[in-house]
């Protein structure tokens, strides 16, 4: 048995963070809250989320739990919930459906067969350097980017972290020195090159929602971007792979 | 659970037959563990059953790379194949990109029934796609079809360029004994082993449908040739019988043609069944006259299907070999006519093995010799008169890379073949040798 109650805001950010990757997902119901891990079909972005009970208004999980839930469905139930409404989610074990309330709205939702979705490992990587930046910073440097290539170079050195992104004739560079960052801590210059559209997506979802985001950077190396959110109660993981740039 | 994916095989050296295509496969992986092989794909082509999946999942997890796939289930046009395919081509895993060897770990994509797309004029088809893709790519892909000329008639001219052509063929029922029999021994089943060669005779070296004609027969926990019947072999036959009849003796058109819808059987094969027993049936000379008459009508129409592959034309030539051939008689027959199973059929099933093998052999032949395979069907008597020399035979073989069957077939002798072929593994081992040595 599952009953919770949240603000609709919550919900929709993590489902909206896990739509930017997958139509489908698989959830896990645990009596310390829902978790959530997936891969996109390329295998190129993975998000893992924490959403603990915390966060929640009221939250009651007597039995862990796995639901497979149409994120596109979902979603358009959410969107008629306004900012002051408090969602409700139910749900019974074997009976294939989340029952969701917003006010006296009440909406069946279909859940799939999770026995078909494959469970998703985070690999284990080793980074050198972790930078902390503004996510506002790091939003404008990708807004700017679009318009001259489709990926941008994560650069990291002792004192600087830089965005940049190359066109057929232009450039674009963002640095942020160690005054601008929160913090840094690289030994030894890395960089790595990465498609910027997985990455609007992703930092979209924790723009306006969370003022910092931590970056994990290697050479040529899957970035990690994490950012917190309702004092920490949610927590958001993306792993991303780099391009290739040579041969 | 299903046999077919119980007993996938886990490593490459687990799948069985097909040892040349394999190596190709293997050598073109082991580039991309050390840089960028200069194609970056590889078509698998060749029927249903025999191991061209598998092969590649087997390659993936022995090399521990990642899998990206994309099924026929999948909706395939233009922008998934790029967002999911060209994206993996792109970029690197998502894991670390080199094992504790150093060596590259990749992300495998492959392209089930790529002879199958999605496809639409220009750009917006699937082939387009794919090209672009193989052309971007930075991992290694594989594409897997049935119809190699289908993959790359067309716009698919270019894949011709792209990727390595791997042809994986039939499976001998040798291999595929040996493998029923490990499936039976590892499932627990008494088994005759007549019936296994049985079920792998039939299946014409489709591995999968081998396994799964063993599983539903397998209810019975014994696997015997009199179970075998259970697969329909001898209902079919039953079946087209009792339709004849109806056929043959109906009053009227509408009898005969709708008992040709409901035996579904393609007209290609109704017209022997008819043809074969019509005279059975019609005694009276005129009858049988415009009967035939009728039944080459169908067959005019059989032809133009098959030179316009417009099957829409199938029901003129079903409903003159039915009704038009039922409307004939102006004396029915009454009582019972024994009817038989046409002898065209009977031969050709019956020399299909010999004459496979004889084009396989046909086929070596002309590569070694730059001829065509039916120039060296003219010249393979000759070969049969040298086999007659022993040693002359082994070197042969050996040159020819024949199989042991083969061999068999060409010594006309079970223990002469055998000597042979034990000559043949001997020179075998020693020209690898020296090849070693060289290197």
């Amino acid at each position: 048995m599952f009953q919770a109650k949240i603000k609709p805001d919550f919900i929709k950010t993590i489902i909206d963070a896990t739509a930017i990757l997958v139509d489908e997902a698989k959830f896990k119901l645990t009596a310390d809250g829902i978790y959530g891990r997936t891969v996109d079909p390329a295998h190129v972005g993975m998000i893992d989320f924490k959403l603990r009970k915390e966060a929640f208004e009221e939250y009651n999980c007597s039995e862990d739990s796995e639901i497979g839930i149409d994120l596109d469905k979902f979603n358009s139930i959410l969107k008629i919930a306004g900012g002051d409404d408090v969602v409700t989610m139910e749900y019974k074990k074997d009976e294939g459906r989340l029952i969701v309330n917003i006010g006296n709205l009440k909406r069946k939702l279909p859940l799939l067969d999770v026995s078909e979705m494959s469970d998703t490992k985070i690999p284990s990587l080793e980074f050198p350097a972790e930078i902390v930046a503004p996510t506002a910073d790091i939003w404008q440097a990708i807004r700017a980017a679009e318009s001259i290539s489709d990926h941008i170079t994560f650069i990291a050195t002792k004192d600087n972290f830089q965005m940049k992104s190359e066109g057929d004739a232009d450039v674009l560079e963002l640095t942020l020195t160690k005054d601008n960052l929160i913090s840094i801590k690289c030994e030894e210059e890395v960089k790595s090159m990465f498609p910027l559209d997985y990455l609007r997506d992703m930092i979209k979802v924790a723009r306006g929602k969370s003022e910092e985001i931590t970056i994990n950077l290697g050479n040529n190396y899957p970035v990690k971007l994490t950012f917190e959110m309702a004092d920490g109660n949610i927590r958001i993981m993306y792993l991303l792979a780099p391009r290739i740039e040579s041969d | 659970m299903n046999w077919t994916e119980k007993y996938r095989p886990a490593h490459l050296d687990d799948v069985i037959g097909n040892k040349e295509a394999k190596e190709k496969l293997l050598k073109w992986a082991r580039e991309w563990q050390v840089g960028s092989p200069s194609k970056k794909a590889v078509i698998l082509y060749g029927k249903p059953g025999v191991g061209k999946t598998s092969a590649a999942h087997a390659l993936a997890r022995d090399f521990g790379w990642e899998i990206v796939e994309l099924n026929a289930s999948d909706d395939r046009n233009r922008d998934v194949i790029r967002r999911v395919a060209l994206t993996g081509a792109v970029s690197e895993i998502l894991g670390a990109p080199e094992d504790a060897m150093g060596r590259k770990v990749r992300r495998l994509i492959i392209l089930d029934e790529a002879d199958n797309l999605y496809e639409r004029n220009g750009d917006a088809g699937g082939k387009g796609a794919i090209i672009e893709t193989i052309k971007a790519a930075k991992q290694p892909i594989i594409l897997l079809a049935n119809d190699y000329y289908g993959l790359t008639k067309g716009r698919g001219s270019e894949l011709k360029k792209l990727c390595i052509p791997i042809e994986f063929g039939r499976v001998s029922e040798r291999e595929i004994v040996s493998l029923l029999e490990k499936i039976c021994r590892n499932e627990g089943l008494e088994y005759e082993k007549e019936a296994l060669e049985a079920i792998a005779r039939r299946c014409d070296g489709d591995v999968r449908s081998a396994i799964n004609d063993l599983q539903s027969i397998s209810y019975e926990r014994r696997i015997t040739r009199d179970a075998l019947r259970h697969l329909g072999y001898r209902d079919r036959e039953a079946e087209i019988f009792t339709a004849l009849r109806i056929i043959l003796k109906a009053r009227d058109m509408r009898t005969a043609i709708n008992q040709a819808r409901i035996l579904d059987e393609s007209p290609d094969n109704l017209i022997l069944w008819i043809d074969e027993n019509l005279p059975a049936e019609y005694t009276n000379p005129t009858d049988l006259m415009r009967g035939y008459y009728f039944l080459s009508r169908a067959d005019v129409f059989l032809g133009r299907t098959w030179r316009r592959q417009y099957y829409g034309m199938w029901r003129y030539a079903y409903e003159l070999m039915t009704g038009g051939v039922a409307a004939a008689k102006r004396y029915g027959r009454g009582g019972f006519v024994r009817y038989s199973f046409p002898t065209w059929l009977r031969k050709m099933a019956a020399g299909k093995q010999e004459r496979r093998m004889k084009q396989e052999m046909a086929r070596k032949i002309g590569k070694k010799m730059h001829c065509s395979a039916s120039k060296a069907m003219e010249i393979l008597p000759l070969i049969k008169r040298i086999f007659m020399n022993a040693k002359m035979a082994s070197l042969l073989a050996v040159s020819l890379e024949l199989k042991r069957e083969e061999i068999e077939y060409l010594a006309e002798d079970k223990e002469k073949a055998e000597e042979i072929y034990k000559m043949a593994e001997k020179i075998r081992k020693m020209n690898k040798q020296t090849m070693l040595f060289n290197f």
